[in-house]
């Protein structure tokens, strides 16, 4: 098809504009960068974690229990709605690395038939039938603490100790994101499972005969829960009866909150970067319109209908609009599959199965089309109404007689002349002023609340580190052990400080709303370990009565002064009935604290404790570690500092990424609005400017006179980007505070001084690049055009 | 009395090889002080080239140009912007009025960068427009947005005046009214005014006639007697 005439003046147009347009197509860009990059992730994440759950056969009911003969097995597998199922052995032991501190182990034995809970071998091969010291272990733990297949691992089981031999590495859907016990944040090197032959595992946990774990897979035709609630009736002689289903495993749990994130940001990002675009556009087809009326008269005497011309504009923003599109779904499959590779290394998944569906693509390049067209069918409404002899007769004076009159006039005169033109400019043209406000500060709000997100990240480790838990090592026992053990550690060397706590699991439950978690029990003068108040001071813990952190008054839906109802699941299984004295600003994680002499006289047990906290003299010394590692009832030892720094790492590595992308993205869309707000000024006023300088005014001077009203602009949105950005950062806190994680923001004036800054370099940017258009303004040609 | 302008063999050409224009061609003259100069010529002959050059709005390809004993040709980009500031006064065919500022602030826009300056309501005065001071250029004639343009050139008190096409894009009545108020500045003030224009008939208010022709100055006729600018017919 040859080329029209019209053709060849689009694409000559489009080379004329071409900053323009190419700033244009990058807010498009973006947006559909956000769009294609948020769909491939959570895409991806989701279909690959459907596929590692379902390929190794993940449990949908758990039911712990104390110990049930194996031929009970029988009569779970007769349950109605269980499609397959496992009895399986769990425990834990002490892995005691030498000179390092003991590591709590998980102890399980391996699949069985059904294959429930399946393992993926990563390197070597599973124990041979017989070889009880042979075992596979977790590969990431493996690979943290340089142990190679072949190596020897001292552990102790039930207080025996045990040589056993890695014959092979393995990963496993159930421990995706897996915190050690008594942690917050997974790390590597400090969580470990250990996977042995049935009859081994049954041996050293002296479960011969039996099982302790009900696992299950169940059949479409019955709710998961209907088949827990049976499985508890069933197995609550044998120490069952807190069951859970798989969505409360916390790994699963905790990559369905993440999820849960990522799709709601898809749906609000993008639509901002589209409104913006339409915005530019819009101002600029309008711009170029009013520039050719000449042209547009002239078309029209020739014949073409108004139908004809306009199509043509419209094409002109189609095509920038489409451009954008197409760089945005490059740019959001290349950002989409680096970001995936960051969320599948924090997660372990082993693989990855990339999916991206032609959904957003389509989606992408439907709407930026879409705004593209509507932000310039507005301004194409002229060309329906000039007619060609209007057209050809150069346009009135633009009007500022708006300016003379009220407020405005008073304000006004104030100013010197370069200051009037500015602020009438300005006023002139409200719409358009306001668009460029929003738009930039738009940008700058995403910047900033994205850089408030991070901060409140190192907010939540200082104040959970640094204020609530103020221990240097946590020593954690397998089995609770009498609170007389603290004064043991306490006089251990290096200690300066030991104080006991208590964790009694139970399930929260407030009418139907219900919580898998656990009673915090602290000593009545507790110093290391503390609820707080919003400003930080600890609060007293009532002799009776319960402080619920923030996290799980929200997801339990209670105020102070109500009643919780915790039903132990260990032990004697009480219910317990306990008021809510006070809700504490926990960041991390959602416990509940009790005074722990009230704690265990409510359980029914004597003061019985399952860690204690320390404070040591610098980091704790291997003397220190060797005495507890001879301690078999510690089951491990947590060092602060190591499990902070090996975290810290980790995300450091995910949010430095992510603050550079918001960073790039805020970038490029104020540079987007204001290039395009100073360029279209420059184009409509070329001759005005033109006009000073021949009068007298320096290049400097025109420059601050079309730089001024940018910059008033630019100005204005900051207050306003601000505010909006810590509203946006607000929301974005509780979209994504889980009673796991609580994102906290504050007014962090780091955050905005950067926000501010990403905003005024763009600024700089396009003012540095104007000053070389005006550079470049050729006088005579600019006062010989028509007005 | 040393001339206002002084030139010699001043060329201007556009572009290079057999494609270029010589839109000047060595022109060498003297225009004295105060006097009112018109430069008559068809499309192309180089009179407005001309007057841009000497206006310090562009520079020659070759020769020479003083204003008074400045040289205009060796002058920098700061020193030409300053020699716009402080000395000349441009009115053109399409008024080039700020359409955000009104009648006086668009003539207080040179007066707050003059040294010694008349008021903006003197000047709009001296161009007959002191009942328009507060409106804007949307709210006025053609004549009239020509008559704020000389109020504003001639507000610094500049020492020369250049007119490119005053009155091209006006009627004839209006035309006259513009030309008298170009009269009256070198009347009442000395200034030297330089009209280029392509109106034969204009000629007859000048002191002095210029005749460009193909870029190169043909005739130079000095008025005897000078016609009231009322009394011209085009």
């Amino acid at each position: 098809m040859a080329l029209t005439v019209l053709h060849r003046k689009l694409f000559r147009d489009l080379w004329r504009i071409r900053a323009q347009a190419l700033a244009i197509s990058a807010v498009v860009a973006l947006g559909v960068m956000v769009q294609v990059m948020m769909a491939g992730l959570t895409d991806t994440l989701t279909v690959t974690r459907d596929a590692y759950f379902e390929r190794h056969r993940l449990a949908q009911v758990f039911e712990p229990l104390t110990r049930a003969p194996s031929s009970m097995m029988e009569q779970v597998n007769a349950v109605p709605g269980v499609l397959a199922a496992e009895g399986r052995i769990s425990g834990f032991g002490r892995i005691d690395a030498d000179g390092g501190e003991p590591v709590q182990a998980r102890i399980l034995s391996l699949p069985g038939p059904a294959g429930l809970n399946g393992i993926l071998m990563t390197a070597g091969r599973k124990p041979i039938a017989g070889r009880s010291d042979e075992v596979v272990l977790l590969d990431t733990f493996a690979a943290a603490r340089g142990i190679a297949l072949g190596d020897t691992l001292g552990v102790t089981v039930e207080g025996r100790h045990q040589k056993l031999q890695v014959v092979g590495f393995a990963r496993a859907p159930e421990f995706l994101f897996m915190p050690a016990p008594g942690e917050f944040f997974p790390t590597d090197g400090r969580f470990a499972v250990i996977w042995m032959e049935r009859k081994a595992a049954a041996a050293v946990l002296d479960l011969d005969g039996a099982f302790n774990e009900v696992l299950a897979l169940t059949t479409r035709e019955r709710p998961r829960k209907a088949v827990l609630a049976d499985l508890d009736r069933l197995m609550a002689p044998y120490g069952g009866g807190a069951g859970y289903v798989q969505d409360q495993q916390t790994s699963a749990r905790f990559i369905e909150e993440e999820l849960k994130g990522l799709r709601q940001s898809r749906v609000f990002l993008p639509p901002i970067f589209l409104a913006v675009a339409a915005f530019l556009l819009n101002v600029t087809i309008t711009r170029i319109v009013q520039a050719e009326r000449r042209e547009i008269g002239l078309m029209k005497a020739f014949g073409h209908s108004g139908a004809e011309i306009a199509g043509h504009y419209l094409e002109m923003a189609l095509m920038i609009a489409f451009a954008g599109a197409l760089l945005g779904s490059a740019l959001g499959v290349m950002l989409g599959r680096s970001i995936t590779g960051l969320y599948m290394e924090f997660y372990k998944f082993p693989y990855l199965v990339f999916s991206m569906h032609p959904g957003p693509f389509a989606g992408g390049l439907a709407f930026s089309l879409l705004a593209a067209a509507l932000g310039a069918a507005i301004a194409l409404r002229t060309v329906f109404r000039l007619t060609p002899a209007e057209a050809m007769r150069p346009p009135a004076p633009p009007d500022f007689t708006h300016g003379r009159v009220g407020f405005l006039a008073t304000v006004t005169k104030v100013f010197d002349q370069p200051g009037r033109m500015i602020l009438r400019q300005i006023t002139r043209q409200p719409v358009r002023s306001l668009g460029t406000v929003a738009g930039v500060a738009a940008g700058l709000a995403l910047n900033m609340a994205m850089l408030m997100i991070y901060s409140g990240f190192d907010h939540t480790m200082d104040v959970t580190f640094g204020f609530a838990d103020r221990s240097d090592a946590t020593v954690s026992f397998i089995h609770p052990v009498s609170r007389d053990v603290t004064h043991e550690i306490a006089h251990l060397p290096g200690v300066l400080e030991a104080e006991p706590t208590r964790y009694v699991p139970v399930l929260f439950r407030n009418g139907v709303i219900t919580h898998r978690g656990e009673l915090t029990g602290l000593s009545e003068d507790a110093q290391l370990n503390r609820a707080l108040r919003p400003d930080l001071e600890p609060i007293a813990l009532p002799a009776q009565g319960v402080v619920i952190s923030r996290g799980l008054a929200d997801v339990l839906k209670l105020q102070p002064g109500e009643n919780l109802t915790a039903e132990v699941t260990e032990g004697r299984k009480r219910t317990l009935s306990l008021p809510v004295a006070a809700i504490s600003d926990t960041l991390l994680g959602a416990p509940a604290y009790m005074r722990l002499d009230s704690l265990t006289r409510a359980v029914g047990e004597a003061d019985r404790i399952t860690s204690v906290s320390i404070r040591t003299e610098g980091a704790p010394s291997p003397e220190l570690l060797h005495e507890l590692r001879e301690r078999p009832k510690v089951a491990g030892v947590s060092i602060k500092s190591d499990s902070l720094a090996a975290f810290r790492e980790i995300a450091d590595e995910g949010a430095g990424q992510m603050r550079f992308v918001f960073g790039a993205i805020a970038f490029v869309l104020s540079f987007g609005i204001v290039y395009n707000a100073a360029r279209n000024a420059f184009a409509e006023r070329a001759h005005e400017l033109a006009s000073l300088r021949v009068l007298g005014f320096t290049r400097g001077e025109v420059t601050l006179i079309l730089a001024g009203e940018i910059t008033v602009l630019v100005a204005c949105a900051l207050p306003v980007g601000i505010w909006f950005g810590w509203t946006l950062a607000k929301l974005i806190a509780r979209v994504f505070s889980n009673e796991l994680y609580r994102v906290s923001v504050s007014f962090d004036l780091p955050s905005i001084a950067m926000a501010v800054l990403v905003v005024v370099s763009a600024t700089l940017a396009s003012i540095l690049m104007l000053r070389r258009a005006l550079d470049r303004l050729n006088m005579i040609s600019a006062l010989k055009a028509r007005d | 009395m040393q001339p206002a302008f002084r030139t010699e063999a001043l060329s201007k050409t556009y572009g290079e090889g057999p494609a270029a224009v010589h839109a000047l061609r060595e022109v060498t003259l003297e225009i004295p002080r105060s006097e009112v100069v018109v430069l008559l010529g068809p499309s192309g002959s180089g009179k407005s080239t001309f007057l841009n050059i000497i206006g310090g709005l562009d520079r020659p390809s070759s020769g020479q140009a003083w204003f008074g004993d400045q040289n205009l040709t060796e002058m920098s980009d700061r020193a030409l912007t300053q020699y716009r500031r402080s000395h000349v006064g441009f009115v053109f065919q399409f008024y080039n009025l700020m359409p955000s500022l009104t009648a006086r602030e668009n003539v207080d826009l040179v007066t707050e960068i003059s040294h010694d300056p008349m008021d903006a309501g003197e000047a709009l005065r001296l161009v007959g427009l002191e009942e328009r001071l507060d409106h804007f250029p949307a709210q006025m004639s053609g004549g009239e947005q020509q008559r704020v343009a000389i109020a504003r050139a001639i507000a610094k008190r500049p020492a020369v005046l250049f007119c490119d096409e005053p009155t091209g894009a006006l009627d004839s009545t209006t035309g006259r009214r513009v030309l008298q108020v170009l009269n009256d500045v070198n009347r009442e003030l000395g200034t030297t005014v330089l009209i280029v224009t392509h109106a034969a008939a204009t000629a007859a208010m000048a002191h002095r006639v210029l005749h460009f022709t193909d870029g190169q100055l043909r005739e130079t006729i000095v008025n005897e007697t000078r016609a009231d600018p009322a009394e011209i017919e085009w």
